[in-house]
């Protein structure tokens, strides 16, 4: 067999050593083509492992237009201060380039603002890659990214993580007639309510964490290229990784084979109904809305109670800022850890979750009564969250308890305040 | 009464007062999965049901595990449980 050349042994000597993995498992990585959707916490230390390694092309797809913030920094680790406002996917070829110019990397490119993997161009977008990494943030792409991997038949190596929790498992068979790896619809053929998705932004997430799970994504990614090369190595297949960081658990659950009658990834395409035969043909947005859209159409009649005040109003973050003095009383609705790293001067905190108790909203009347010496029968009760969502929902709930004269929700939250009014008080 | 321990994950440990493992003693005549969610639902969870469930069963997005097993490997809500037995219910997470 021909020797690596010398570049390859100084490179790679450390992993080619390695009894189990060897000369022909390099070479498996450098034929390999690999696609990483998703630049963000996963993706950052997924591509930089998977390039460190040696795989011979590496794609990398994000929103267009999503640049680095800020607040990415703390997990997404390909990025610095010095590239943020710079657009992800490219920060993260660049950094990758640089780590090992030898791996052919390339940013691909929906070009439609704020458009990344989609169902018009997943199908495309995976094909002919070895191995693709899902390190997405939200449902839909997990569902596209999955279907249109099942239909091309392409290994997916799926990661994701949220505050203090991280899961991993590798989807979608190959191809080969004895691998029953289920698709992520086989192991979830019902969408989760839209009210019980959380996301980083809003849940938060503790940084390593996605770094952990991402990095176990480039482990399942080499193994799944490697193949039998990597002597005894056996990717996460018909199993998912449950990692907590509370207590450092690594909990592997075995998981279902694949559904014989999946609409996505059966064989047997004449008597499975509804088949996906291509991903842009199909409906994501009725798929997602399906059953969420049914609950809260059912359950608002149910919880709302008789509107006995009037209906709130809202201002503009500057108009508050203008009328705004020591007796007015400003609620805001964020929960209380948002609260306790940054809020506005006089501000009360009452998170919108505690406001279904009639102890915390006789707490604000209380104060309100305090503040306005009495005269809060003619006072305005104001309302705060962060993006001026919750506080409209809040404002409606304070109305609706009859026992306030006016309430009036902040357009925009604090992040409108942030825009108009004080420039310095942190956007998140 | 048999004694088996539930586990709850990925942020639906926060339906129990961010109790990550409770051990319990399930009444006879709820021993079947089907019967302990129902069960679970009325004496363990005060609020926020429907991050629970839908309908009579555990709603989309919660893997059920039987002893580290995906429960569609040991009959979702017909397995009976046996003393000693752990069963989780793990939110899936989408962030990434």
């Amino acid at each position: 067999m021909e020797q690596p050349q010398q570049e390859t042994v100084e490179r790679y000597s450390r992993q080619m050593v390695l009894g189990c993995f060897g000369v022909e498992s390099q070479r498996c990585l450098s034929r390999a083509r690999v696609l990483v959707v998703g630049a963000g916490g996963l993706g950052c230390p997924a591509a930089m492992y998977l390039a460190g390694a040696g795989v011979g092309a590496l794609c990398l797809l994000d929103r267009h237009g999503d640049c680095v913030e800020r607040s990415n920094l703390h997990r997404q680790i390909a990025y610095n201060d010095a590239v943020v406002g710079v657009d992800k996917a490219e920060a993260l070829a660049q950094f990758v380039r640089n780590l090992n110019p030898r791996c052919d990397v390339q940013r691909l490119d929906s070009k439609q603002h704020g458009v990344g993997i989609c169902a018009a161009n997943a199908e495309q977008m995976v094909q002919g890659f070895d191995v693709v990494l899902d390190c997405t943030d939200n449902v839909m792409s997990r569902y596209v990214l999955s279907d249109a991997c099942a239909l091309q038949k392409v290994p997916l190596v799926s990661g994701a993580a949220i505050g203090t929790d991280g899961q991993l498992s590798v989807y979608c068979s190959s191809g080969a007639k004895d691998d029953d790896t289920p698709c992520y619809r086989c192991v979830h053929p019902v969408a989760p309510p839209q009210h019980c998705v959380g996301s980083c932004d809003s849940a938060g997430v503790l940084g390593p964490v996605p770094g952990i799970i991402g990095t176990l994504q480039a482990i399942e990614a080499i193994k799944v290229i490697c193949g039998a090369s990597f002597v005894g190595a056996e990717p996460l297949r018909r199993k998912m990784l449950l990692f907590d960081a509370m207590d450092c658990s690594f909990r592997t659950m075995k998981l279902r084979a694949r559904n014989s009658a999946c609409i996505a990834c059966s064989s047997n395409s004449t008597s499975t109904q509804n088949r996906i035969t291509r991903v842009n043909e199909y409906d994501y947005d009725a798929f997602l809305m399906g059953d969420s859209a049914g609950d809260s159409a059912a359950a608002a009649p149910a919880i709302a109670p008789e509107s006995r005040g009037p209906l709130p109003s809202r201002i503009e973050a500057l108009e508050f800022s203008r009328i705004s003095n020591e007796s007015t009383l400003l609620v805001d609705v964020r929960p209380n850890t948002h609260f306790q790293m940054c809020h506005l001067p006089g501000a009360m905190n009452v998170p919108l979750t505690d406001l279904s108790s009639a102890e915390r909203v006789r707490d604000i009347q209380h104060e309100m009564d305090r503040r306005s010496r009495g005269e809060a029968q003619s006072s305005t009760l104001y309302i705060i969250c962060r993006r001026g969502n919750d506080s409209q929902k809040a404002a409606r709930k304070l109305s609706e308890t009859g026992l306030f004269h006016r309430v009036v929700d902040i357009m925009g939250g604090l992040s409108a305040w942030s825009d108009q009014v004080d420039p310095t008080f942190p956007k998140y | 009464m048999v004694r088996v321990e539930l586990c709850f994950g990925g942020g639906l440990e926060a339906l129990l007062g961010g109790q990550k493992r409770t051990p319990v003693d399930v009444p006879d005549e709820c021993r079947t999965m089907g019967k302990l969610i129902l069960w679970i639902r009325d004496t363990l969870i005060s609020e926020r049901h429907d991050m629970f469930m839908k309908d009579d069963c555990v709603r989309p997005g919660i893997l059920v595990l039987i002893n580290s097993s995906d429960w569609e490997l040991e009959g979702t809500t017909q397995y009976v449980l046996e003393p000693g037995d752990s069963i989780s219910f793990i939110s899936t997470l989408h962030g990434g």
